[in-house]
């Protein structure tokens, strides 16, 4: 806690926590209760709600969950973004995935915590983002440092990645994006150079762990 | 010797014959020369030598196609439970990761709130390092669905994802690693490379954190009705209490065993002290390789396996 003379008024940072699991905004809630220079404003269950809530409450801080019902973390943070410009958003997730986690940050986010570090690193993290710094777990960090200098895929070599995952052969994946089987040879070899894979299967496996892709 | 013109025979055989025959007159004179007639009864169908070979056949192709039938029954029904587990454990693995999951990442904050709100003391230090391990069994509990909810679409290249594994271990210590495939890789149902790759890992973790290896060497090996999986090192080997019931506090080698039971596969872990380790995992059956039987290529519509 930042030592604040007893006779100026103390900033108190505003939190909005939208995360679809009662028990996590349980915890928060309570976590931040325990803090005098912040409070817990509004709670939002998803992504639509999510917006709603800012809206209302413009909060100093966002925390968001990223796989929620009905819409997810990574749209409402671009929505919000783009009524607030200035909105700070703090990321909060159960996995790291490189991919994912500069989706959020390029959407707008300031802050990407492991749901398993929030006791230690959530207050922190709230206070360094409200300051206008940028913060990210360690783990997170070190997943986006070791692929910083890779090429990222393309829209197209996603979607193709995509329904390999799915199961698809290469003729399957040409009739589904209306491609010759030669042209989607071509995407899948660039995938397979990009990732570092040894083959479609391997490039799948990378693809989820690094959050290129979700589970179908 | 009769009286009548007229002379039968019933139940001839097929076969050539020749009749002969002698007659009187009234008055009793006898044609001493007599007369031949010669014929054959041709065999009917069903007493032809080729008859009786091909009702052999046939009889032996009924049977060989009844035991070839049932082996698919058999390798359908393995298949059918095997699909149900995948099906189950994804939803097993979401499930835990709505609510186990995110229960425990929960109640750690409220934990953290307790610790929040304790003052300086013996509370606190002990509630301080509880809470460490904490973090530690909810990391494990992460990755552990994790393994759960990725494996219907991780590598179906066992020996890929072996050779990763190994030599991600080895890293970490002084060991070398080396994997060996023998035979040409084949593709093996989901859940049966998963808990081969599981007994694996266990085996490879097991090498590197307690053998004090210099060499650790994974071998699989593709038969045609069996896949064969080795994990042996040079360490110092397991005493044989521990063989027999594991290290206190972990659950390795009964995991090994269980995985294995449950895929119908035997193991076998051999080690003696100084003597390094081996474990040898055998998995039988047509499952394996989740392959159909060799007439159902001329039957349509078949999933092909990829």
């Amino acid at each position: 806690m930042v030592a604040v003379p007893k006779d100026l008024e103390v900033t108190v940072i505003r939190v909005l926590a939208v995360d679809d699991h009662a028990v996590v905004r349980d915890g928060i809630a309570r976590l931040i209760g325990t803090q005098s220079d912040m409070e817990l404003v509004a709670e939002a269950s998803d992504g639509v709600e999510a917006i709603e809530q800012f809206r209302k409450h413009h909060p100093d801080v966002a925390l968001m969950d990223l796989q929620m019902p009905n819409m997810g973390g990574i749209d409402a943070i671009s929505a919000i973004r783009d009524g607030f410009p200035d909105a700070r958003i703090i990321v909060l997730t159960t996995y790291a995935g490189d991919v994912q986690v500069m989706r959020a940050l390029k959407a707008g986010a300031q802050g990407y915590l492991l749901k398993g570090m929030l006791r230690k690193e959530l207050l922190e993290t709230i206070r360094a983002v409200f300051g206008g710094q940028k913060r990210l777990s360690a783990e997170v960090a070190a997943g986006v440092a070791q692929h910083a200098l890779d090429s990222a895929l393309s829209p197209r070599e996603i979607s193709v990645l995509k329904l390999i995952a799915c199961g698809n052969a290469n003729k399957e994946i040409a009739a589904q994006l209306k491609l010759t089987e030669e042209s989607v040879k071509g995407y899948v070899k660039n995938i397979l150079l990009k990732l570092g894979a040894n083959d479609r299967t391997h490039a799948v496996t990378l693809g989820l762990k690094r959050g290129i892709i979700d589970l179908p | 010797m009769v009286n009548d013109r007229e002379v039968q025979y019933s139940n001839l055989p097929p076969g050539s014959y020749r009749f002969r025959v002698m007659a009187s007159n009234n008055s009793g004179v006898w044609n001493e020369k007599g007369d031949l007639l010669d014929f054959t009864i041709d065999p009917a169908y069903y007493q032809t030598g080729w008859f009786r070979a091909s009702l052999a056949c046939l009889v032996f192709l009924v049977f060989a196609a009844l035991y070839q039938y049932r082996l698919h029954r058999l390798a359908h029904e393995f298949n059918v439970r095997l699909e149900e587990r995948v099906e189950e454990r994804t939803r097993i693995a979401r499930d835990l990761h709505d609510t186990l999951l995110q229960t425990f990442q929960g109640l750690m904050l409220r934990f953290q709130v307790v610790d929040e709100l304790l003052p300086p003391g013996k509370a606190k230090d002990e509630l301080q390092s509880t809470l460490e391990c904490g973090d530690q069994a909810v990391v494990e509990a992460r990755n552990a669905v994790h393994d759960l909810r990725s494996s219907a679409t991780t590598t179906n290249d066992l020996a890929d994802a072996l050779r990763a594994l190994g030599n991600e271990l080895v890293t970490k210590g002084t060991a070398t690693f080396r994997l060996v495939v023998e035979g040409a890789a084949r593709n093996l149902h989901p859940i049966v490379r998963d808990e081969i790759y599981r007994i694996a890992r266990e085996a490879l973790r097991n090498a590197v954190a307690h053998g004090g290896a210099d060499h650790i060497e994974a071998g699989i090996i593709y038969e045609k009705h069996l896949i064969q999986l080795r994990v042996r090192d040079d360490g110092k080997g397991m005493p044989p209490e521990v063989l027999e019931k594991g290290r206190a506090g972990h659950y390795g080698l009964s995991g090994m065993r269980e995985r294995a039971r449950a895929i119908g596969a035997k193991l076998t872990i051999s080690s003696g002290q100084g003597a390094g380790t081996e474990i040898a995992l055998s998995v039988p059956g047509p499952a394996v390789y989740g392959k159909p039987p060799f007439w159902s290529r001329w039957l349509p519509s078949r999933r092909t396996l990829r």
